[in-house]
């Protein structure tokens, strides 16, 4: 049974939940990010944000434990409960992508004490790619406008004890996302070696904006940092990126992927077949994050289709 | 480099500089890093702030500035022998600097437009200081990054290696979650530039201007290709990079000569 709240009344209600709640929610600054929610009128909730959820869960820097003379203390992390609202079927999506690989304690932690809210994505963008993601249904609570009404879907206990006193549905509503954009084919592992690759890397800039700004891009950094005349420090875990010479660096100075086409395949190749091997899913989740940050219009979707269209004529 | 001594006593260091502003020794002692420093290196002689009157050797000397005069080479000769190690401090020591924008300009007419007069006066030409001693740390930026500094002096300290940051400046202006300064119509050199400095101009609003050095796996043609489509010409581009590490710039556009169409 679907509950139902007025748009107007929105605003109300998550004002509601911010008394209980760290409530987190888009908004516009110069870009649309996530952000921890002083009031709710700031909640811009007409376009996808570029800025993902990640930096909630996987901090740009995170410590992990600090020592003194040997000796090692873990840091206890806040469990504060938190709401995420204004979560599109991509950043839900890239949640449990995150679920498979990241284990660690502080994760699985904030991870426990976020509660997921959905909305429908009435226009995806030029860069939208979802359906092509074979994407789950995965939210706590899900919304869906129609009129001057949302229509709330409920996926978990935790979510039906949000909205308990709001008024019960008179029919159902559910839409499906409409993209414009599509990944014909994603079975490319043996397009690797394809000449279609070498006029994207030869565009591409190592910035690391697409794996920033992807949702579900987790590759990290471990730095021992030790005080000043002190036997002591921190170990710190920070945001890296596959785009970059040095995080494929290792002791000695060899460097295993050299190269701007092995980092930039690389890229599209975890996404779309190593990770599909281990877990039998993607792990792009087709937000279209990467194309949308990349500055020099870098769309390795287009790539691949074209790969494949090419394909297709020769038979 | 091990440097750590038997009797386990404080570093000697040096803190000098050749032809230049004198901003980056006036950094070292701005807010605490002098201070954090301090507790580390025995400073031996800084002539910015107390007279020099030690004739010893020391275990690491920093220099700012650029080479411009005789007498630069002379004093840099002696400081490399007295010395174990050199650390070139900030961008004029470690790229030719502000200085060295002089290098891409007509001689005779730079030195006619700022002394119009002083017929005497004889034009010289600003390099940087590894073209006349060997140099082994470079902390650049205009002015160096105060938590760059520390950091190099704590890992000397503790006979750990140090390294810059070889990562271009747009991953940690992405990472703070900047909108990006070439889509808004500002010209960046973010992308081809050595971060270290937490992004520091973009993160104001002002496109990056490269004064940590251009990036080791900068993409120069595609770099520049992308800024011609956004309506730049080569001249701004160039202008750009030669304000303050020039010469390292040209060393990199050689290497991809393509890029200006020689």
């Amino acid at each position: 049974m679907q509950k139902i709240i007025e748009k107007k009344e929105l605003n109300n209600f998550v004002k509601s939940l911010m008394k209980n709640y760290e409530v987190i929610a888009p908004v516009k600054r110069k870009i649309a990010r996530f952000e921890i929610l002083k009031n709710p009128e700031d909640m811009y909730l007409d376009e996808i944000t570029l800025v993902p959820l990640k930096q909630f869960f996987l901090p740009e820097n995170e410590t992990l434990f600090d020592f003194k003379n040997n000796k090692i203390k873990k840091n206890k992390t806040e469990g504060r409960k938190r709401i995420v609202f204004g979560l599109r079927k991509c950043d839900l999506n890239a949640l449990l992508v995150l679920d498979r690989v990241m284990s660690y304690p502080e994760y699985i932690k904030k991870r426990q004490n976020t509660i997921l809210v959905g909305l429908y994505c009435e226009k995806p963008d030029e860069f939208c790619f979802c359906n092509s993601m074979e994407l789950e249904e995965h939210y706590d609570l899900f919304f869906y406008a129609s009129g001057d009404k949302y229509y709330i879907s409920i996926g978990s206990k935790k979510g039906a004890l949000l909205v308990r006193n709001l008024d019960n549905a008179d029919k159902e509503v559910k839409k499906e996302i409409k993209n414009f954009k599509k990944l014909e084919n994603k079975n490319i592992e043996k397009d690797y070696s394809n000449k279609k690759w070498d006029e994207d890397v030869e565009k591409c800039l190592s910035c690391s904006a697409c794996t920033v700004f992807c949702p579900t891009c987790n590759c990290f950094d471990i730095q021992d940092v030790k005080e000043l005349s002190e036997n002591s420090g921190k170990r710190i875990k920070t945001q890296s990126s596959c785009q970059l010479k040095s995080f494929s660096e290792v002791a000695g100075g060899k460097i295993f992927r050299e190269s701007r086409a092995s980092r930039f395949k690389h890229f599209v190749y975890h996404k779309i077949v190593f990770y599909n091997k281990r877990f039998n899913k993607y792990m792009c989740v087709g937000c279209g994050r990467c194309l949308r940050a990349c500055p020099t219009r870098i769309d390795w979707v287009e790539t691949i289709n074209s790969i494949k269209s090419k394909k297709g004529d020769k038979k | 480099m091990n440097l750590q001594n038997k009797n386990n006593s404080k570093l000697k260091a040096g803190i000098f500089g050749i032809s230049g502003c004198s901003g980056c020794l006036l950094s070292i002692l701005f807010e605490d890093t002098f201070k954090k420093i301090n507790d580390l290196l025995e400073i031996k002689s800084f002539p910015l702030i107390k007279e020099d009157k030690y004739k010893g050797d020391f275990d690491i000397v920093f220099i700012e500035g650029t080479v411009v005069f005789d007498d630069d080479i002379i004093f840099l000769d002696e400081i490399r022998k007295r010395s174990k190690i050199v650390a070139a401090l900030g961008a004029c020591s470690c790229f030719g600097g502000v200085p060295s924008i002089k290098n891409f300009k007509d001689d005779e007419k730079t030195m006619r437009f700022v002394y119009p007069k002083h017929n005497h006066l004889k034009s010289e030409k600003p390099t940087p200081i590894n073209l006349h001693i060997k140099v082994d740390y470079y902390l650049p930026q205009c002015p160096p990054n105060k938590e760059e500094i520390v950091s190099f002096v704590n890992h000397l300290a503790s006979g750990t290696q140090f390294k810059n940051c070889q990562d271009p400046v747009c991953m940690e202006c992405r990472k703070k979650g900047n909108a990006c300064l070439l889509e808004e119509g500002e010209l960046c050199l973010g992308p081809v530039s050595n971060g270290g400095c937490s992004a520091l101009c973009p993160s104001n609003g002002v496109g990056c201007y490269g004064c940590r050095g251009p990036s080791k796996d900068a993409n120069m043609n595609a770099y520049t290709a992308n800024l011609k489509k956004r309506g730049y010409n080569k001249k701004s581009i160039k202008d750009k990079m030669e304000t303050f590490a020039g010469l390292s710039f040209e060393e990199e556009m050689e290497k991809d000569s393509k890029w200006l169409g020689k």
